[in-house]
């Protein structure tokens, strides 16, 4: 019952430059973002990063984008220590226009109860997100 | 006469080069970016258990319904909050209803809600995209209230999940 005592609280961050958001695909199959994550006042833990399409209606994140590969595999985060992430997206699927980069906690695996929940209910989880721009990938001509 | 004037003009421009790269280097410039910040702290650690009652939809109808434990949020002005939700079991709904509630400046409760996932309204009026007030460095509490129309049969687990997302604003 330690998690009614000490409630989730997330102010882990990346260093993504709201200023610089776009990104271009190179001569690879896939768009290499590198950053660094960050504990704020969060408790330490493990915590994982997610690339997302973006909901068109909303401009907010939409569907998870899959096959993307993030270095670490598991982020464990800690007061004062800084720890470099690389994330590595499949560019094959996606169109030029928005995505995002979210950094979440990651979610605790279920406790099994002495009493059986079978009833309707909804889980509420936390995340950060930073929006980057895919740029529409360039000719062979172009990168000369 | 044109030796000590030449000394004379070097000695000068010495010293005013001296204090030109004193100057310079005595002048600090910033170029960092203000940190993101957005902090949410939610005492919901555990599924959050709904309860029926009767539906306006009809008798083949369940009205789900369920507030969760109050979170806390606060940011800076390069954060905005996003709130979304999706159905994870069950039959599909047939109507569903995602209301947070915020405490305003004043005292007053601004609330943000969504129905069937398609519109985003605010007591600010209009739709909005992301309909929460603007995050303050000091905590405001959220209330989170979620209602789902859902078929009256036996056998069906109805489960959702809410998402509350810091988002980062551009300059």
């Amino acid at each position: 019952m330690n998690w009614f005592i000490f409630p989730s609280l997330l102010a882990a961050a990346l260093s993504l430059n709201p200023n610089a958001k776009n990104v271009s695909p190179g001569l690879g199959s896939r768009i290499v973002i590198r950053t660094e994550a960050l504990l704020g006042s969060s408790d330490p833990g493990e915590y994982e990063v997610g690339a997302f399409r973006n909901n068109e209606k909303k401009n907010v994140p939409g569907e998870k984008i899959n096959d993307v590969k993030i270095t670490p595999s598991k982020l464990f985060l800690r007061e004062g220590r800084k720890r470099n992430v690389v994330i590595s997206i499949p560019s094959d699927s996606l169109q030029p226009g928005p995505l995002w980069i979210c950094l979440s906690e990651k979610p605790k695996p279920k406790k099994e109860s002495v009493v059986p929940i079978s009833g309707p209910q909804f889980n509420i989880y936390v995340r950060s997100c930073y929006q980057r721009i895919l740029q529409p990938r360039k000719s062979l001509l172009q990168l000369q | 006469m044109n030796l000590r004037f030449v000394l004379f003009t070097f000695f000068f421009a010495s010293i005013f080069m001296m204090r030109e790269a004193t100057a310079a280097s005595s002048s600090t410039s910033f170029s960092a970016n203000v940190p993101f910040e957005c902090s949410i702290q939610n005492s919901n650690s555990g599924s959050v258990s709904m309860s029926s009652k009767a539906s306006s939809y009809g008798l083949s109808f369940l009205r789900l319904t369920a507030t969760a434990e109050p979170l806390e949020l606060s940011g800076n002005g390069l954060s905005s909050v996003a709130i979304d939700y999706n159905q994870t079991g069950g039959r599909e709904a047939r109507n569903t209803i995602l209301m947070a509630m915020v405490r305003g400046n004043a005292g007053d409760n601004l609330y943000t809600y969504m129905q069937n996932g398609s519109s985003l309204l605010s007591s600010e009026g209009g739709v909005m995209e992301g309909g929460f007030p603007r995050l303050v460095a000091s905590p405001r509490p959220i209330t989170i209230a979620f209602f789902a129309d859902v078929d009256n049969k036996a056998g069906q687990t109805y489960e959702f999940e809410v998402t509350l997302s810091c988002l980062q604003k551009s300059e």
